[in-house]
């Protein structure tokens, strides 16, 4: 029984919060961007893609993973400059069905682009760090250890930046109020687009960072954005801690219940959460139903 | 008892916006319910009319309860109410605006006859555009509409329905004095045949219309009685004019 | 809002009608065995386009799952010819069948929540069924290989048969389903229910207080419009013979609601010309170019930017303020 729960539970334990982190990343972006500009953005899992394709064409280059991993954050950061000042500016103050058009129809681009440039098969990824951890009786990767403590590291920098800076404080007020916020000389579009490129440049972040785990293929970026939507309307759409709350719920759900059902169905469970969710708490867990 | 509001009670937070309200009306009187902003007049209305249900308390309609029923089961009832700030459909024309408010009577939802073969709302819409002096403007967007004008027809809507007992929000809003003096011979036209709620801020609009006047001031019941009795009150004058007179 | 039935507008509205029947009677005529087939997907993919058009142009209410009913009819179909009896008719009745009851759960659980989270949870729900559906490789579903080797139905009607093998005989089917269709739904929205959703559409606050109960409405449409994106799916799968799960995927729930956007929704007519239109591309673009998905994404970015109107110019208003909140 003892074995059992070591052996067999805590790993997954474990893997539900490295997973769960890493969702995290991705709808902790997503999250915040629509609370503050209300934008629906479909295509936030092919930035997750585009940090891992850029990491690996580094490591091609430099084999060194942590030069690779800053490069493809930048990048993915540009990426998300560009992308919104030419379209994603365009969707303020609009219909979410635009949004979920134009986001869908630049994530079909991205993938097809990716496949065009990088090829369709799944590149692997080496793990930069092989080493592994003796922990209770079992062993455990340390590199899945570094991520979740990068992870814990990156969300308590949010955390402290959103709360205890003048940057966040300013953040914050565009979010509550964007009129009176540019009636008190914020610059709201500036405001914009970094949150903009911060939030992409997380899920490119936690691209990179999962590639040796997950391997780096076009559409990688479908299998996480689902998750990160489910993870962002059970917490509540704008909710930074909701958002975090469901990322390690769902996370460790799929994880736990992969021990026993085989993980697709384990996907399909986390879409029934939703659901119920919805049902229950209509606004998300944490959302108000008078917020947007 | 045509209608009765007991002890209605209902916060947001720590706000409470209505307190202890209560309050009876005869069939067929007028009642307006004046005060300062923020004594919770409109609060009182969206109670009475379902938008939430209050915390304590009941509202009694024709010796039934209706205490918290959503607005389309208090419409078939025989309450309607009309909005403070222009609530119409602004996209369709004035006909199909006060049309559409008619069906809400028998709530039809027939789906393959076309709407214009339904005789009665066509025919009450013509009747109601009339009442109001809109009749000229039947096919133009509701949203093309001078205040005064689209005033008339968020009237117009909620009298549609041919409700028992009205509700009238500020009915009166932005509009010009001319206008004004037309909505007090409107309402003067209408306190026969049903019963009148009104939310007013033009005192002399409450002195022409009222039967009787009920005073708020921060979520309380401050005078009930006659507009007279109201009017010599001094805790209405010091609510009103912070000052003893 | 369509005044119809009135003298002189009844014979303008029939003479038009007249012309387009007949232009579309003879169109096959001129088209090779190719682009015959290619006119068939198109008419049948114009009925799913109205049937979103139902719930998103003229209820207001955005929907991201929409293909799930397509789909969900094409396996009706497909299970109903291939497995239990080779009839058209019985297939449609089938499908209009599980897709209300489909759209009925869906639209009655989801109701609760509202604007945006209405449709992501449409796009959870219609996940789920692709999902469901693609892992049933075990069943007679075919899984990720789909439905394959469903048989041309016999289309029998009281005095003749018509032998569907022949395309052009599809065509004139069809041509004759999205005509019965469009006039169906015409009716639904010129009836008192369809100025219930123009109601709700304007401006939903005000709906309840003139006597309208709006989540059952909104229920309401959101089967009928299950029911016809259910019909469509089926003759799509009578069609190709198969059914698979792209008609359940969501790309085809973006697609359709290109289609509306590109023709123009709230006006019936201009989602189907959008659904020709896009079929058309379609068809275009993956002849010639080898990365399609990428012409495809771009065309969605484009008319979300460049078109917010369509084709027809209807969807103007309100871009903000009828969440439904």
């Amino acid at each position: 029984m003892i074995d059992y729960l070591l052996y067999v539970i805590l790993p997954q334990v474990l893997h539900g919060l490295v997973w769960g982190t890493v969702i995290a990343f991705i709808a902790l972006g997503l999250t915040i961007i629509f609370g503050l500009m209300d934008i629906v953005n479909f295509a936030h899992g092919e930035y997750y893609m585009v940090g891992a394709f850029m990491g690996y064409t580094v490591m091609s280059v430099i084999p060194n993973f942590w030069i690779a991993v800053p490069v493809a954050v930048a990048s993915v950061a540009l990426l998300g400059l560009f992308t919104e000042f030419i379209l994603f500016r365009r969707l303020y103050g609009r219909e979410p069905i635009f949004h979920l058009l134009l986001t869908f129809g630049l994530g079909m681009m991205f993938r097809e682009a990716a496949q065009l440039i990088w090829g369709a098969e799944t590149k692997r990824m080496d793990v930069p760090v092989t080493a592994t951890i003796e922990m209770l009786g079992t062993v455990y990767p340390v590199y899945r250890l570094l991520i979740l403590g990068i992870g814990i590291c990156v969300i308590l920098l949010i955390w402290y930046v959103l709360k205890h800076t003048g940057a966040g404080s300013k953040i914050r007020a565009v979010a509550q109020d964007r009129t009176m916020a540019w009636a008190l000389g914020i610059k709201v579009p500036l405001i914009y687009t970094s949150v903009f490129m911060c939030g992409v440049a997380l899920a490119g972040f936690a691209g990179v960072l999962m590639s040796p785990i997950n391997f780096v293929y076009p559409t990688m970026g479908i299998d996480v954005i689902l998750r990160a939507f489910i993870v962002v309307v059970i917490g509540g759409l704008g909710n930074v801690m909701g958002a975090l709350l469901a990322s390690l719920l769902i996370g460790e759900v799929e994880a736990l219940a992969s021990i026993w059902i085989s993980p697709t169905i384990a996907e399909t469970l986390v879409f029934v959460i939703l659901i119920v969710t919805m049902i229950v708490r209509p606004a998300g867990l944490f959302g108000k139903a008078g917020e947007r | 008892m045509f209608f009765e509001v007991k002890e209605l009670c209902r916060s947001f937070g720590a706000l409470q916006a209505v307190h202890n309200v209560s309050f009876t009306l005869d069939e067929g009187t007028t009642l307006s319910i004046i005060g300062p902003n923020g004594a919770g007049k409109t609060t009182l209305f969206n109670v009475i009319t379902g938008v939430f249900p209050p915390d304590s308390g009941e509202v009694m309609f024709k010796g039934g309860r209706v205490t918290g029923m959503p607005p389309d089961k208090l419409c078939h009832r025989g309450i309607a109410r009309s909005f403070q700030i222009t609530n119409i459909f602004q996209g369709l024309s004035v006909f199909e605006n006060i049309r559409l408010a008619c069906q809400g009577r028998k709530a039809t939802r027939r789906m393959f006859t076309p709407v214009s073969k339904l005789k009665e709302p066509m025919e009450e819409a013509e009747k109601i555009l009339d009442l109001l002096g809109l009749l000229e403007l039947r096919d133009r967007r509701a949203g093309t509409l001078s205040h005064g004008d689209q005033r008339y027809l968020e009237i117009g809507m909620t009298l549609a329905a041919k409700p028992s007992l009205v509700l009238f929000d500020e009915p009166t809003a932005g509009m010009t004095p001319m206008e004004t003096k037309a909505t007090i011979e409107l309402i003067h036209k209408l306190k026969g045949m049903v019963t009148i709620i009104i939310i007013e801020h033009d005192i002399n609009m409450v002195f022409a219309v009222s039967d009787r006047i009920v005073v708020m001031d921060q979520g309380n019941v401050l005078a009930d009685g006659l507009p007279q009795e109201v009017k010599a009150n001094e805790a209405v004058k010091t609510a009103y004019f912070g000052e003893e007179l | 809002m369509a005044k119809l039935n009135s003298g002189p507008n009844l014979k303008k509205t029939f003479l038009i009608h007249a012309i387009i029947l007949s232009a579309l009677a003879v169109l096959p005529f001129f088209l090779n065995g190719y682009h015959q087939k290619l006119a068939v997907e198109a008419i049948i993919l114009s009925v799913f386009a109205m049937s979103l058009d139902l719930v998103m142009g003229y209820a207001g209410i955005a929907t991201f799952g929409h293909a799930a009913f397509f789909g969900i009819g094409g396996y009706a179909m497909g299970v109903m010819l291939k497995f239990l009896f080779p009839s058209l008719w019985l297939g449609l009745i089938m499908a209009g069948f599980c897709t209300a009851i489909l759209a009925f759960f869906i639209g009655f659980v989801s109701i609760r929540a509202k604007g945006i989270y209405f449709a992501i949870l449409t796009l959870a729900f219609a996940e789920v069924v692709y999902r469901i559906i693609f892992h049933s490789y075990n069943t007679p579903l075919g899984g990720s290989d789909g439905l394959v080797g469903v048989p041309t139905p016999m289309l029998h009607f009281w005095l003749f048969d018509v032998d569907l093998t022949k395309t052009i005989n599809f065509y004139w089917v069809a041509v004759a389903f999205a005509y019965l269709s469009y006039l169906i739904c015409r009716l639904i929205v010129g009836s008192p229910f369809g100025s219930i959703l123009s109601g709700i559409r304007e401006n939903e606050n005000r709906v309840p207080f003139l006597g309208f109960n709006v989540k059952w409405t909104k229920v309401t449409t959101f089967v009928l419009a299950g029911i016809f994106a259910g019909f469509s799916g089926a003759m799509f799968t009578a069609f190709k013979t198969y059914a698979d799960t792209e008609q359940l995927s969501f790309l085809l729930s973006g697609k359709v609601i290109v289609m509306g956007l590109i023709g123009g929704i709230g006006t019936l007519v201009g989602p189907m010309i959008g659904a020709v239109v896009i079929t058309i591309l379609e068809s275009i673009v993956s002849t010639y170019v080898r990365a399609h998905h990428l012409i495809t994404g771009a065309i969605f970015v484009i008319v979300v930017i460049f078109m917010p109107k369509g084709l027809l110019g209807l969807f103007a208003r309100k871009d903000r303020n009828n969440n439904g909140s």
